[in-house]
């Protein structure tokens, strides 16, 4: 605007570079009008870009300046609306507008909406496009100091003392569509760290603190341009010429609940058992998203036929969509987009639930607006089935199981999931103002994920009340069989992992929970110490025992060393008694030579005997070491 | 389900269906909700019956039902095709079977269909159900029940089994002729539907169960996930249970589910025995019945194998 601080440099990477692109690339011929072009700082830029520029302000001085470097000037107050067609008009002279700028402009005009419905008339007779750039008053530096109750007006910036209307990009776009403008493309001007981002070491300012990093992150997940300084569009004439449209208001009113439904249509029976249950529920305050996902043809018409063979009540709060693309998260972030529920509750469709299902989350949210619904699930173990005539179908084959647990713990849901995703409600506004959607990276625990960031911010509002059944398929191709344990263990350390990088909100009550999980931990290591000691003892009096026969071995040991003594003792005598004998036969071998036969077969008879000796000391020294 | 050729609109074109509810101190607006479930299903399988009549009594001492009521909701089967609608009242509490057994008279309907109150069934239910009644030898049919499907087993071929819940049943015209309806001087308002499907079994007819036929019964579950029966059907149930091992034969049986039955904790139990206890010896149970065991089953204190 008119005053000399707004004499600012040009920057190819700047707003206005972006603003010198977006006209060059959408102009007609003709000649640019610059609408509170201040000193011109896009007036060269343009010019060497072959546009007839034409710079228009209330503040002589800038308009001297321009003059000065050469181009062509109109002094129009934009303050003032008065006159302010004829004077563009005269600037002109004549010519066509070729396109035109608002840089930095209607956030200080009181009468903004009147320029832009001016412009879009006069724009009418060559479809000139509109450039607009305007300071972002969502970015994050704003809202973090904010919390603080701080709010500091500058001189020029993102608070600008003399800005009338602040921007935010639904506001911006709202505000040139009822003017006749729709947008045709978006340069906007980023900033991680604003003209706003001081002092740096405030708390809620400064990423590198908890409080900060986590409303940074808070900021950007809740929806675009946390980073985004200044909005830089360009606008074209929208067709037709119609201002101050409104959108076409629904004469429905919205349902208290979206229940959105996957479905491949593979499992029509388990379909139309649970379409049933919707219909016996004790409330109707509820739409049905149906989101028929990566079917065959034939499947989606059989899943078409059964909606439209169900009564009236039914169907007609029945919406069915079909797609093919991404994984199994991406049906309930389509439900999630098109729930016109004040809480939207996610129902597969093999699973089961009880008449209070929806009147229990009513209920809670009654007395819990915002928060997390949580009900209890019970499971059930089902077998698939196929008569003769060929009508595949299923029968339960096992009780019911409570094995979800009843009192939820927000510490044990943090470590495992301790509900199934029909045992939860979510608020919408965890969708539309705080960004949060299923993780489509994530072919398993994509509920369980999405339960967890969604709990954490909103808390959580429990009930004992069990409404839903989850139902274990056996012989049933599900995600469960699918996915291999390797899977689901991965995809819940990725869970948990990216969780742990990140501060946390814990709900109220969170120091509870830990000290319950901590003291049931306790009592499970007392437990096992316990358990410990008993088989300490046990294996001490097994030791005993063991050294007691030990002790006995040790005397059987004895025994046999002296046992063999005694015998190498017998052996040396009879070594001995042998040798006199040997010498006697050489003595006599000559004056008995008619005895010797006999007297050999003695002495091969001795020879045997010892050898069997030497046998036995030796076999009795290998078994007494 | 059978191995009979499909059944064909012509064949069950002549049949009647006769409807019938027993009400006790049900919430209006569900009773509305459960006639409009009753419609669509009616409106469906129309063109295949000759005629339709419904009929629903308020057996409380306060009726939630009357005529206003009546109006309010007659449009909605008169759409569907109905051809009469009766809402009565009776002076007492009749009990189940009593309430069934009254409201039916002397009517000898082709087909009728026993529904509880807080059973919704499916928009095909009744053209599944009478569709699975004409196949060969049946007399009885059973829907399947969610979300809690009863455990009882049955043949996965013919569909063949012990007996058929009173919450969603079919019971063909033939079996009425042939055995009556519910045995209701034996039982108020538990095993009335054992009863009559083993007499139905006991005189050559088939009792079979349709898992096509969906209804929906509203039924809640406590701690634990446990089924928190009331008072009144925690009484019936053990008074059932003596009822039908004394009349179907079973007298050895009777001693010990006594003894299982004192280990309740809950008085409700004992003054079932004592008021069984109080009836025989007053020689006022019925004469037993399947003396040779051909159709009474006790399997581990339930009337039929389980599945689970």
């Amino acid at each position: 605007m008119s005053e000399g601080r707004y004499k600012f440099n040009y920057d190819d990477d700047g707003p206005y570079g972006l603003a010198v692109r977006l006209t060059t690339a959408h102009r007609h011929a003709g000649v640019h009008l610059d609408l509170g072009c201040g000193f011109g700082a896009i007036a060269e830029p343009l010019r060497d870009a072959g546009v007839d520029y034409v710079g228009a302000d209330a503040d002589p001085e800038g308009l001297a300046s321009l003059v000065e470097r050469g181009f062509g000037t109109a002094s129009i107050d934009l303050l003032d609306m008065r006159g302010t067609e004829a004077a563009i008009r005269s600037a002109l002279g004549g010519r066509p507008i070729g396109s035109i700028s608002l840089l930095d402009v209607i956030e200080h005009l009181p009468d903004g909406d009147d320029l832009l419905v001016l412009l879009r008339r006069l724009a009418d007779e060559t479809s000139a496009p509109l450039v607009v750039s305007v300071p972002n008053v969502t970015h994050r530096d704003l809202a973090a100091k904010l919390l603080l109750a701080r709010w500091d007006y500058t001189s020029t910036g993102l608070l600008d003392r003399t800005h009338l209307v602040h921007h935010t990009e639904g506001f911006l776009t709202s505000r040139l569509a009822g003017a006749g403008w729709q947008c045709r493309e978006v340069m906007d001007f980023e900033l991680n760290d604003s003209d706003q981002h001081f002092p740096a070491d405030l708390p809620t300012l400064n990423r590198s603190t908890s409080v900060g990093l986590f409303l940074s992150m808070l900021r950007e997940s809740a929806a675009a341009h946390a980073s985004t300084n200044q909005f830089v569009r360009v606008y074209e004439p929208a067709t037709p010429f119609i201002t101050n449209v409104a959108a076409a208001a629904s004469t429905d009113a919205d349902p208290l609940f979206t229940v959105v439904m996957r479905t491949q249509g593979k499992r029509m029976a388990a379909l139309k058992e649970v379409l049933l249950c919707l219909r016996g529920q004790t409330i109707d305050d509820f739409e049905l998203r149906l989101m028929v996902h990566r079917a065959t043809d034939a499947d989606a018409a059989a899943v078409e036929a059964l909606i439209q063979a169900l009564p009236a009540d039914l169907a007609g709060r029945t919406h069915v969509s079909r797609f093919e693309e991404g994984g199994r998260a991406r049906p309930l972030n389509e439900g999630l987009a098109a729930a016109r529920g004040s809480y939207v509750v996610c129902l597969d469709d093999d699973d089961l639930v009880l008449a209070h299902w929806l009147e229990t989350f009513q209920g809670l949210a009654k007395d819990h607006p915002g928060r997390v619904l949580r009900a209890v699930a019970v499971s059930q173990q089902v077998t698939g089935t196929q008569s003769t005539d060929g009508y595949t179908s299923h029968r339960a084959t096992g009780p019911v199981v409570p094995e979800y647990l009843e009192d939820f713990d927000v510490v044990r849901h943090l470590d495992l999931s301790t509900t199934p995703l029909m045992g939860w409600a979510f608020p919408i506004t965890a969708y539309r103002d705080l960004g949060l959607r299923f993780d489509e990276s994530l072919d398993v625990c994509e509920d369980w994920d999405y339960e967890l960031r969604t709990l954490l911010l909103c808390g959580v509002a429990p009930t004992h009340e069990i409404t839903c059944v989850y139902r274990r398929w056996l012989g049933v191709e599900t995600s469960g069989t699918i996915h291999g344990v390797d899977d689901w263990q991965h995809a819940r350390a990725v869970i948990r992992e990216r969780l742990d990088n990140h501060p946390a909100l814990l709900p109220a009550g969170w120091l509870s929970a830990i000290d319950r999980n901590t003291d049931k931990r306790t009592q499970e290591l007392d437990r096992y110490a316990a358990k410990l000691e008993l088989d300490i003892a046990e294996l001490k009096g097994y030791g005993k025992n063991l050294e007691s026969r030990l002790a006995e071995v040790e005397g059987d040991r004895s025994s046999l060393k002296a046992r063999v003594g005694e015998v190498e003792s017998d052996i040396v005598e009879l070594e001995r008694q042998n040798a006199a004998l040997e010498r006697q036969h050489t003595d006599r071998v000559s004056a008995l030579g008619d005895l010797n036969s006999s007297v050999a077969r003695g002495f091969r008879y001795i020879n045997r005997s010892l050898r069997r000796a030497g046998a036995l000391v030796r076999h009795l020294r290998r078994h007494t070491g | 389900m059978d191995d009979s050729p499909s059944v064909t609109v012509e064949a069950v074109a002549q049949l009647s269906l006769r409807v019938q509810s027993v009400v006790y101190n049900i919430d209006r607006e569900r009773m509305t909700r459960w006639v409009g479930a009753l419609a669509d299903a009616l409106a469906q399988a129309r063109p295949l019956l000759a005629r339709v009549e419904v009929a629903v009594v308020d057996s409380a001492a306060e009726a939630v039902l009357d005529q206003a009521w009546r109006d309010a909701v007659a449009p909605r089967l008169t759409a569907a095709g109905v051809d009469e609608f009766e809402l009565v009242r009776s002076e007492r509490n009749l009990g189940h079977g009593g309430g069934q057994n009254f409201l039916l008279g002397d009517r000898l309907p082709d087909r009728l269909l026993v529904l509880n109150p807080d059973a919704f069934v499916a928009h095909d239910l009744v053209a599944e159900i009478v569709r699975a009644s004409t196949a060969d030898g049946v007399g009885v049919v059973e829907g399947r029940q969610l979300p809690f499907e009863h455990p009882r087993d049955y043949d996965l071929r013919t569909g063949d089994t012990s007996w058929a819940s009173g919450a969603c049943m079919l019971i063909s015209g033939d079996v009425i002729s042939a055995v009556g309806l519910f045995d209701d001087e034996s039982f108020f308002m538990h095993g009335d539907d054992v009863d009559l499907s083993w007499r139905a079994r006991q005189a050559g007819f088939r009792v079979i169960a349709c898992p096509e036929a969906l209804v929906f019964h509203d039924k809640r579950l406590g701690r634990g996930g446990h089924y928190e029966a009331p008072e009144a059907e925690v009484y019936h149930s053990a008074h059932s249970a003596l009822m039908l091992r004394w009349k179907y034969s079973r007298p050895d049986l009777i001693e010990d589910v006594i003894g299982t039955l004192m280990r309740s904790p809950d008085p409700v139990v004992r003054r079932a025995i004592a008021d069984w206890e109080a009836t025989r010896d007053a020689g006022r149970l019925p004469v037993p019945i399947d003396a040779d065991h051909q159709v009474g089953q006790f399997v581990d204190g339930a009337y039929a194998l389980h599945r689970f």
